[in-house]
């Protein structure tokens, strides 16, 4: 591996991040994917909504690529010397999120008419998604925190000897769970001037998968730092470093499921009824 | 429940929105307890600065139609029941501040009166019949 010029690693992770960034998320928007939207939010897709989630779509995936090709770049430029082909997921997924916590910032919101009108009904994050993703951000950093705090007492009592990177990731993991929440409700601030009840509809779907995708990735980044905060505590003993590498492993497993499976639940549940319509607040 | 605001309208924003919701809340549509969306959230949705709907929040709660707290938002206060004379004075006073802007713009009264029954009608409590 050391026989690989560093021009050349360069080059590879440029091609890479092109290759995502060309045929990824400057092409047209499939079939399926707006199926997937509608099924996963129970929406049904109308000429009315049909543009607004296709855009909704486009966005967000070029954002995600952008982060992912710029996570893939920072991964192969901070590669260990002797390890010209690595890889750190942490960095991809985390420039991967960041591109997703652009896109919704920057997801286009409803048009106003000439008449503004609005409903009186106030947003709340449960009729988008359910209490347990809408927690797991505010969980996750907790967990950092606790984690910290046990950091400080195990140096104290002399049982562990944390390196600068435990408090380094804990800082970037209090940072994303306040950039998520800010976000957060950012998108369910995002404006909903009263128009036709199947727009209403598909604005919601929007609403709603943002939430989950910001609840599930903002969670998955979070509790990713706290696994690096534990893999830099560096605790005394044989048993206690073998014990906090099984955690490891086995928690970047159960971090990602986690993630994935809050990000791509469907909402409503069942029992819930179809999607909440504008229809419901006039 | 909606409100709507005309930026076209010589009444400023900030008044439309307060008289529509003094209107919901006198009529009963906005039931004591109701609460009333974010100042920010209604504030984007109508795609006014959330001054404007703070300053109507701020004049309805003068008003002591809507109380605000800090973590619980702005419900609308709880009412004690006018008796009947309040209740006359009340629609007096509007009815000859309506009856004066009639005259002014020279509406023709079938039309002012056919106006007030369209108004009555919209606000009128669907669980009522």
């Amino acid at each position: 591996m050391g026989a690989v010029g560093p021009l050349v690693i360069w080059g590879v992770g440029v091609l890479l991040a092109f290759g995502v960034l060309v045929s990824y998320a400057g092409g047209p928007m499939s079939r399926v994917r707006v199926e997937r939207f509608a099924r996963r939010q129970r929406l049904d897709v109308t000429v009315g909504n049909g543009n607004q989630i296709i855009r909704y779509l486009a966005t967000t995936r070029r954002w995600r690529a952008t982060g992912f090709a710029a996570g893939l770049l920072v991964s192969t430029f901070t590669a260990p010397a002797n390890d010209s082909l690595h890889v750190d997921f942490v960095t991809l997924f985390a420039g991967w999120f960041l591109g997703a916590l652009v896109a919704e910032v920057r997801v286009a919101h409803l048009a106003h008419g000439a008449v503004r009108v609005a409903s009186l009904q106030p947003r709340r994050p449960r009729s988008y998604l359910g209490r347990f993703s809408w927690a797991l951000v505010p969980a996750s950093a907790a967990t950092a925190t606790a984690v910290a705090a046990a950091t400080v007492v195990a140096e104290l009592a002399g049982w562990a000897a944390p390196a600068v990177t435990a408090w380094l990731s804990f800082a970037v993991a209090l940072a994303a769970a306040v950039a998520v929440r800010a976000v957060q409700h950012a998108v369910l601030r995002r404006p909903q001037p009263l128009t036709a009840p199947d727009v209403l509809a598909g604005d919601d779907a929007v609403r709603s998968r943002s939430l989950h995708v910001l609840a599930g990735g903002g969670a998955a980044l979070v509790l990713l730092c706290v696994l690096a905060q534990l893999g830099s505590m560096h605790l005394a003993g044989r048993h206690g470093e073998s014990t906090i590498h099984g955690i490891q492993s086995i928690g970047v497993f159960l971090v990602a499921a986690l993630g994935w499976n809050v990000a791509t639940s469907v909402w409503p549940p069942h029992g819930r009824g179809s999607a909440r319509t504008g229809a419901s607040r006039q | 429940m909606i409100v709507q605001v005309d930026p076209a309208s010589p009444t400023p924003p900030y008044e439309q929105i307060r008289g529509q919701l003094a209107t919901m809340i006198e009529a009963g549509t906005l039931p004591a307890g109701a609460h009333l969306p974010p100042i920010r959230q209604l504030a984007a949705d109508l795609g006014l600065a959330a001054n404007t709907v703070a300053r109507a929040y701020r004049e309805l709660e003068l008003e002591g139609l809507v109380v605000s707290r800090v973590r619980h938002g702005t419900t609308v206060a709880p009412r004690a029941a006018l008796d009947r004379a309040e209740v006359r004075r009340r629609i007096d006073v509007a009815a000859q501040a309506y009856a004066a802007l009639v005259r002014q713009l020279g509406v023709p009264d079938d039309e002012a009166e056919s106006r007030v029954r369209g108004a009555l009608r919209s606000t009128r409590d669907p669980s009522a019949g």
